[in-house]
């Protein structure tokens, strides 16, 4: 079963890359983060249960900053966001607010980091706490990030990432927890380096 | 004299504290088959709904989703809006089955919490008691185990607005059901003394999930 969620798209086989191409990818995707200020994208994101026949759909706005400001806005089926910093997580849900310390959550924290390293891409490559596996898949980059860590293991069986194979940007993350179920979340107009407003990361 | 008194008052409030729950209901006679909230009452469905739980001024919000396979067999899962599994479990003819859940979910007295309160709303031909009438509602009683369960129809569209769980003459757990979407009521559960609400919100499925 681990292996088809490798494996992606039925029909579709995946190419292992060689050591140089991997090397040609992580530069690539290091030149890409390191130009990085600031991203915007729309993304739909599909939430699959083993036990439904239909995925849970949701549909927002993601806007990064560097280096640690994320901002998820979920337009659809309910308004909610949620921005994470360096230190903290802060939601508001309809008008309701809620301020979570990173410091005292060591698996938020790292959830966090995951995140920021997820939209900017290189720094989740990272053998000390991942195997990972190097794959083409339809003209794209697939990364699939298997947890070493026990704590975060029993909550992230893989993750797999897709780059654009010309802008090296994620586009398509998926999300794989141990039961299997999984959640993918694909990126669409993307706008680089634009300027988004400080005030879509304040805490209100 | 003053004995008559003190005994009249022992007794008057031995009585009053045992009257029984149902002593304003009328009674009714004739026998009913077993109960099934109408809302439950098709071969399978599936269900998403916008969570919230207010647990000892402790708030939390996520996706609920609810999915009938038969009858008496209900699997549901409560995740982050992020996607993550917060709880996954099912309940099988009464008993509740843990498939996945946080640290501080995974423990027995919140789990069985969770069979009793779940299963308030989520069972199918439960065995009706007794039945009465309550002004302009019928009011059926089942029991599971020890606990009684007084169900609140609407006598004019036959409708489920509230079931009330007693634990002795004790009113536990209530949940009201708000018809706003015609497939599934929105559900409020409330513990006694507030210390913990669940309220579950129906998504509009035609524009909320898409088909795998």
């Amino acid at each position: 079963m681990a292996v088809s969620t490798v494996a992606g798209t039925a029909g579709t086989q995946p190419a292992s890359l060689s050591a140089s191409e991997i090397q040609t990818l992580k530069k690539n995707v290091a030149t890409q983060a390191s130009g990085l200020q600031s991203l915007e994208s729309d993304f739909v994101q599909l939430k699959r249960l083993e036990f439904v026949d239909n995925a849970i759909k949701s549909v927002g706005k993601l806007y990064f900053k560097a280096p640690h400001h994320i901002r998820w806005e979920y337009t659809s089926p309910f308004s909610y966001y949620v921005i994470f910093d360096d230190t903290r997580m802060f939601v508001n849900d309809g008008g309701n607010t809620k301020n979570v310390n990173l410091a005292s959550n060591a698996l938020l924290r790292d959830i966090n980091g995951l995140l920021a390293g997820t939209v900017q891409g290189d720094a989740i490559f990272d053998d000390k706490r991942f195997d990972i596996a190097y794959h083409r898949v339809e003209g794209s980059y697939r990364t699939t990030f298997t947890p070493k860590e026990k704590a975060l293991a029993r909550y992230i069986k893989q993750i797999e990432m897709t780059f654009d194979p010309s802008s090296y940007l994620v586009t398509r993350i998926k999300i794989v927890e141990p039961s299997l179920d999984h959640t993918e979340i694909t990126f669409s107009a993307q706008k680089r380096n634009t300027r988004i407003p400080d005030e879509k990361f304040l805490a209100r | 004299m003053r004995n008559f008194w003190l005994a009249s008052l022992l007794i008057g409030f031995t009585l009053g504290g045992c009257r029984s729950y149902t002593h304003r209901f009328t009674p009714m006679d004739q026998a009913v088959g077993p109960f099934t909230p109408a809302f439950l009452d098709t071969a399978q469905f599936e269900h998403t709904f916008r969570a919230r739980i207010d647990a000892r001024g402790h708030g939390m919000t996520g996706i609920f989703v609810l999915k009938k396979i038969t009858d008496n067999h209900y699997r549901m899962a409560l995740l982050t809006e992020l996607g993550g599994t917060i709880l996954a479990f099912e309940l099988a003819n009464g008993t509740l089955h843990l498939h996945q859940a946080i640290e501080p979910l995974r423990q027995k007295p919140v789990l069985d919490l969770l069979e009793k309160d779940f299963l308030l709303f989520l069972q199918d031909d439960a065995t009706i008691k007794n039945q009465y009438v309550h002004g302009t509602e019928l009011v059926f009683e089942t029991s599971t185990g020890d606990d009684r369960a007084y169900h609140y129809l609407r006598q004019s569209d036959g409708e489920l607005v509230r079931t009330v769980r007693m634990v002795g003459a004790r009113e536990r757990t209530s949940v009201t059901y708000d018809y706003r979407h015609p497939t599934f009521p929105d559900i409020t559960l409330s513990h006694r003394g507030g210390k913990l609400n669940i309220f579950l919100f129906l998504l509009h499925e035609d524009s909320d999930v898409e088909t795998r």
